[in-house]
């Protein structure tokens, strides 16, 4: 018998972009469609790069 | 203390061993557990293992369900996809027979690439209207749910034997695998939300490193669903391979690695993979070792082996640890953190065991749903 029940662990999923150009960051919610290298949108930040995804990750809600 | 003229105290009295109803209170239980005993434990575990076994099935039903949505929502069919999913679940895989061990291991390759083949023909041909990625997510999807279904199957066979037979010795075995079925059980529930959103994994942190270092260079196909492109590092050649990402699949390794030999041999072979963490093990460290960091059933790593043992090629190997449900789902922060400093010991491996003018070949090994290069 289980006295203490183990909490189940959620994540909520995030995708980093990063310039090509200013190589900056802007980290924000996943969107389906979205993959690791995929190039996106314009920098917001420099005006010139594209931004490309870096990462996709689980982050444990709290 | 008198009810009724008895005094309990006397009654109970441990001091005085002449007392009939002391007899009986020590001696009856002592009885009932030497003939009983096995039975009162089979009920306590069955009752155990029951539990586990409706969570199993809970899985597998909800998983199913999962599927069969998926499919409806993207496959532009008026036809019910229910009947020719289900039939699926069933499928089996005989294993080569192992009384003469020589010569096994092709034979198993040979089958779990029907398989594989098979099921991809299979489930092209169903739906046709489905891209390369959509259907990868769906044989991903369809091998989580037959699983489940496998170890519910093979769990629930176990339990019905053991109770009945009232074999206690049967169901011990099955009591102390059950917390490792239910971990995989359970990791393959929440590997679906991944597959079917077409999120990373944990065990794509080695195509994540190895496409990393593919941006910017020519890729092109080298094997099934596995692309090679090749770059200049510090005077040295890399010859960099993983599967073909976005997609969910691991590729052919194995085929891409004999076919780069066969044209150009390489000085040492570097491999990324995902590994089993031990207990108590940091999610995300980094170790770095020596043979062929490559899962499955064993066959690519048979081949793997086999090929650099030929050429006298050492192969050196990067794991990043962690635990079997978080290298099947969502890849966890610390996991994706991991991919700079994977990256730096890739590069400080060639720079130490491949002189300049030399060649290496790095393989980013794992399911490379998610990861594009």
């Amino acid at each position: 018998m289980r006295l203490f029940k183990k909490k189940e662990e959620v994540l909520d999923p995030y995708t980093v972009e990063q310039c090509n150009s200013c190589s900056k960051t802007s980290k924000r919610k996943f969107k389906q469609g979205d993959y690791i290298f995929k190039v996106t949108d314009k920098c917001p930040f420099c005006g010139t790069g594209q931004m490309v995804i870096d990462k996709i990750f689980g982050e444990v809600v709290k | 203390m008198d009810f009724l003229g008895t005094n309990l105290d006397k009654l109970f009295s441990s001091t005085d061993n002449s007392n009939p109803l002391m007899w009986m209170v020590w001696i009856l239980p002592i009885f009932v557990f030497m003939l009983y005993g096995q039975r009162i434990q089979l009920h306590v575990t069955s009752s155990e293992i029951n539990k586990g076994l409706e969570k199993l099935k809970l899985y597998r039903d909800d998983t199913r369900k999962e599927l069969i949505a998926y499919v409806k929502n993207n496959v532009k069919s008026s036809a019910d996809p229910t009947a020719l999913l289900d039939r699926y679940f069933e499928y089996f895989t005989i294993m080569p027979v192992d009384m003469d061990p020589n010569g096994i291991v092709p034979k198993i390759k040979h089958i779990m690439r029907t398989r594989e083949d098979s099921t991809r023909a299979q489930v092209k041909t169903l739906f046709p209207n489905l891209s390369h990625l959509e259907a990868s997510q769906i044989i991903n999807i369809l091998e989580a749910v037959t699983t489940l279904h496998m170890l519910y199957k093979m769990v629930r066979h176990f339990f019905l034997t053991a109770k009945k037979q009232n074999n206690f010795p049967l169901i011990l075995p099955l009591q102390m695998m059950m917390p490792f079925i239910m971990e995989e059980a359970e990791a393959l529930k929440v590997a679906v939300s991944a597959f079917k959103q077409g999120q990373p994994i944990g065990d794509g942190i080695g195509p994540m490193v190895i496409g990393k270092m593919m941006l910017g260079t020519e890729k092109k196909s080298v094997a099934l669903e596995t692309v090679q492109s090749e770059k200049d590092f510090e005077g040295r050649k890399l010859y960099l391979l993983k599967a073909e990402g976005p997609a969910a699949t691991v590729g052919r390794p194995a085929d891409a690695l004999e076919k780069i030999i066969s044209e150009n041999k390489p000085d040492i072979i570097v491999m990324v993979d995902a590994a089993l963490k031990l207990e108590g093990e940091d999610t995300g460290s980094v170790a770095q070792g020596f043979g062929a960091a490559i899962g499955g059933v064993g066959t690519e790593r048979f081949e793997i082996e086999e090929i650099a043992t030929k050429h006298n090629i050492p192969i050196h190997a990067i794991v990043v640890k962690q635990s079997i449900k978080e290298a099947i789902t969502l890849m966890k922060k610390e996991i994706a953190d991991s991919s700079e400093k994977v990256l730096s010991q890739v590069y400080d491996i060639v720079r130490e065991n491949a002189k300049q003018g030399q060649s290496a070949l790095v393989i980013g090994v794992g399911n490379t749903l998610g990861v594009s290069q």
